[in-house]
């Protein structure tokens, strides 16, 4: 019975991060059909940079941590306003957009990997962090406390943002109808330049945490990305606590799951849950909270070809 | 033939459609007439099925369609023309409309391999077809070979009219057919949509030209923010006063803004 | 020039990968990250029965082709039932199960130590054992792999991808059963993926997993972007274009794992730039001038000829 709780708190621990990327990549999604692969990019930035600055020159790891940070959110925001935007302008759509997102993401990192290696690299917290913290008979590091706090906060911090503040209701407005906000005098550009360097500092924690946790390596961050995508699916798209609580349930899943199958398989079984489930209830779990939970755009059952899909190739005149 | 019941269907806090029900009766010509934003293109979507109703039952020949694909829609026969004409842009005029012909075998990858011959026979079968009701609607014989985006508006109008036809649906649902034709045109249009009554289809469209409305249609429907003010026949409701008032009041407010 | 002849297979059912993908990509406009997956699904398939159980070659091949169809229509079935942005999210999924999966199944794949003992087939008598006769084979497959599908795309299916491509919303209000015909093209392409990977683990007469991953699946898709995703001749054109890069780089004398990493680096920074500069890829174009020809040269009155080339 122990090993069930611990296997659920280290669910929960790595539902919270799955949450931290989910929750970027809701914003991003969400606002602006985007499919933003990239972002993985953004999230290996900060582990790498606070890698090398914290390896390789004499800055304490704290200043490293937030020069990746830093560096990270500037990625996120120069990938959209230099690449994203100027290729919508010449009417290039999702199609266009992952694709070079895509490119981006393999530049960055093999750039890395070329830099520092290929294989993981990690930073040594000491003692402090890795302490365990003791709940009856399960336990988790310091470190891990703290994500799962990380994670709440910035759920919270979020959910405040959309409701309370100007800038949440300018994000909401643009998921719900971009043409609107420009009628209102409002500049797209500028919500989505805040929407992407918020979602990208959120990214650029989870790559300080990972490099310091189990590290860094060619291919972690994609695999964190590809459970945030699925976590925005299952969530509903256009709903960010969806996601969040999608996040948590595969992370839940993935370590739960263990009970009864081998680790190496756990990642496996999450997925096919995932087609299970888009099988039986295409529009997420969204359907079945109703109310509750706040929407940033209109649900994805709408049978809309033109609304429900961002990856359109551009109309060219060659075939055959 | 075709019922709508209470449908509503919102765009987050924004009702498109507000609680609307009206009847399209079977072999006449039904306008739907409101000012722009009053729904009538979100009420065509919800027909056609593109776009889900969030409440509210839809009904044609007594079968409820809520939940079928646009495709299912298609095949009980329901058709429709878009607003923005949406033709495919890079194949030809005649092409346009022969993909429009129901249960071609080539749409199935195996008959391409197994049966090319039958294939080929349907395909020229479909083009034969696609031809005339090219002819019914008035399009020029000279460009049947021309590129959908190479035409001009009016005739990629035409074009996507005769693919409709093509479609051999029962009920047709024409989202301003008139708009960008020249008077020529106009009045093909009106000919071709009156022999299509004649020959026991049924016809629902959305116009702002009230001339038209009147001169074609049997019966008119009158929605105004989502909801449905009056229904009669066109002379009566051109007479309502305060249906005038609205859609001025709504056109002034339009330039006013 | 003995790189190229040893590269020459390597084109060939590389090309068959492009093509297969190119039907997906540029002309259902249904992107999937998973065909390096199924490449692998194929060569393992095909592996696995003929060294540890004794099928013969034309029957597991068989078996290859039909198991990658089959987790191609399991992918997207569901996935397309939707949207393609589901697909996308699937298949990226699937392509890292399934490469865990084939590292994993220690028991039946090998694991990361890999598989070995595969055979080059004897057809009809003939052994295609030798370096020369079996670039013959793999050369006259891939062609007719090529060819297949560009009368495809050619067809009046095609047809009907090309609008789903360009307009599904009208594509549907016209009756075209939208999600079947994604399903199906997706379908086909895993078979074609699949009998790729049989050729390509008698090329090796061995397989290991590191083969069949993500960054793979993105070589792929470069080869298609780069070569040109609108046309099928382009992509089999680009995977030779992507395939000679790093023998050019082979000159510069890098280690491994730092060449690797720049190949990678080269090929993201093309699939930038042609979007930026040239989204219909290199060779995109090509048959389009050729056919402005053709029809410059016929007449131009009788109905429908200019969509007939």
């Amino acid at each position: 019975m122990t090993l069930f709780w611990q296997l659920v708190i280290n669910g929960i621990v790595a539902g919270a991060l799955y949450a931290l990327v989910a929750l970027g990549f809701a914003l991003i999604f969400g606002c602006t059909r985007h499919f933003h692969i990239a972002h993985a990019a953004v999230m290996a930035t900060a582990a790498y940079l606070t890698f090398a600055l914290s390896e390789r020159t004499e800055l304490p790891l704290a200043v490293a941590a937030v020069i990746g940070l830093a560096a990270a959110t500037l990625l996120g925001v120069v990938v959209l306003r230099l690449i994203y935007l100027p290729l919508e302008r010449r009417g290039g759509q999702g199609f266009v957009l992952f694709l070079v997102s895509l490119g981006v993401l393999i530049l960055v990192e093999n750039g890395f990997t070329l830099w520092l290696g290929a294989g993981t690299l990690r930073v040594d917290l000491g003692g402090a962090l890795k302490r365990p913290v003791d709940l009856g008979s399960v336990s988790l590091t310091t470190m891990q406390l703290i994500l799962v706090a990380v994670a709440a906060a910035a759920f919270a911090g979020l959910r405040l943002l959309l409701r309370r503040t100007g800038l949440g209701t300018d994000i909401r407005a643009l998921a719900a109808n971009a043409e609107l906000v420009r009628i209102l005098g409002r500049s797209p550009e500028r919500i989505t330049t805040a929407v992407y360097a918020l979602a990208s500092v959120i990214a650029g924690l989870v790559g300080v945490y990972q490099v310091a946790d189990t590290g860094i390596a060619p291919g972690v961050s994609t695999n964190l990305i590809i459970f945030a995508f699925v976590a925005v699916i299952l969530g509903g798209i256009g709903s960010v606590g969806g996601a969040f609580a999608a996040a948590m349930l595969l992370g839940l899943l993935q370590n739960v799951s263990q009970l009864v199958i081998p680790s190496e398989w756990s990642i496996s079984v999450v997925f096919l849950c995932f087609l299970v489930l888009i099988t039986l209830l295409p529009s997420g779990l969204a359907p079945l909270r109703q109310r509750r939970g706040f929407r940033l755009a209109a649900p994805a059952g709408d049978r809309t070809a033109a609304t429900s899909e961002s990856l359109r190739p551009a109309r060219v005149g060659e075939d055959g | 033939m075709l019922t709508l019941d209470r449908v509503s269907k919102s765009f987050g806090g924004l009702r498109a459609v507000n609680d609307c029900s009206f009847e399209v009766p079977e072999r006449a010509v039904t306008g739907l007439v409101g000012p722009n934003g009053a729904g009538k293109t979100t009420t065509f979507n919800l027909i056609t099925g593109t776009l889900g109703a969030d409440a509210g039952e839809i009904t044609f020949r007594g079968r409820r369609v809520s939940g079928m694909s646009p495709q299912a829609r298609v095949r009980l026969g329901i058709g429709r023309t878009f607003q923005d004409v949406r033709l495919f842009p890079q194949l030809s005029a005649i092409d346009n409309v022969a993909m429009a012909v129901p249960d071609q075998p080539g749409d199935r990858l195996v008959n391409v391999f197994a049966r090319p011959l039958k294939v080929r026979r349907r395909e020229r079968r479909d083009r034969d077809f696609a031809r005339a009701c090219l002819a019914e609607v008035g399009f020029d014989t000279a460009k049947l070979g021309v590129r959908a985006r190479e035409l001009s508006y009016g005739e990629q109008k035409l074009l996507s009219l005769a693919r409709l036809l093509a479609l051999q649906v029962d009920l047709l649902l024409l989202d301003e057919p008139a708009s960008g034709l020249d008077e020529g045109s106009v009045a093909q249009l009106k000919s071709v949509v009156r022999a299509l009554v004649a020959k026991g289809r049924t016809v629902l469209l959305v116009e702002h030209n009230m001339l038209l409305v009147r001169e074609l249609c049997d019966h008119a429907v009158f929605m105004n923010e989502g909801k449905v003010l009056a229904h009669g026949s066109p002379d009566d409701l051109m007479r309502d006063e305060r249906l005038q008032r609205v859609y001025l009041g709504a056109e002034v407010a339009e330039e006013a803004s | 020039m003995s790189w190229f002849q040893d590269l020459l297979p390597l084109i060939f059912i590389y090309a068959m990968l492009a093509v297969s993908l190119s039907l997906l990509l540029g002309h259902t406009g249904v992107f999937s990250m998973a065909h390096a997956a199924l490449f692998g699904v194929g060569a393992y398939t095909y592996g696995v029965l003929t060294v540890k159980h004794g099928v013969p070659l034309l029957l597991a091949c068989l078996a290859a082709v039909v198991a990658c169809a089959l987790v191609s229509a399991l992918i997207a079935a569901p996935s397309l039932r939707v949207s393609g942005d589901y697909f996308v999210v699937a298949s990226l999924g699937a392509q890292v199960v399934i490469s865990d999966v084939l590292s994993n199944w220690d028991g039946v794949t090998g694991g990361p130590a890999g598989l070995p003992g595969i055979l080059r087939p004897v057809i009809a008598g003939v052994d295609f054992s030798s370096d020369d006769s079996f670039l013959l084979l793999v050369a006259v497959i891939s062609c007719l792999t090529v060819a297949v599908c560009a009368w495809v795309v050619r067809s009046p299916f095609g047809r009907t991808l090309h609008a789903l491509r360009d307009d599904e919303l009208a594509a549907a209000a016209m009756g075209k059963p939208t999600r079947r015909v994604k399903i199906i093209v997706a379908t086909f392409a895993g078979g074609v993926a699949g009998l790729a990977g049989v050729l390509y683990s008698q090329y090796f007469f061995f397989l290991s997993p590191d083969t069949f991953v993500l960054s793979n699946s993105i070589t792929v898709i470069t080869m298609v972007v780069i070569g040109g995703m609108y046309t099928v001749t382009g992509s089999a054109l680009g995977a030779a274009v992507i395939l000679l890069l790093p023998e050019l780089l082979k000159e510069l004398d890098l280690e491994p794992s730092t060449a690797a990493a720049l190949q990678q680096m080269i090929f993201g920074a093309l699939l930038i730039a042609f979007m930026f500069v040239r989204p219909r890829g290199i060779f995109g174009g090509v048959t389009e001038i050729a056919r402005r020809v053709r029809a410059g040269q016929g007449s131009q009155t009788k109905g429908g000829s200019v969509a007939d080339a």
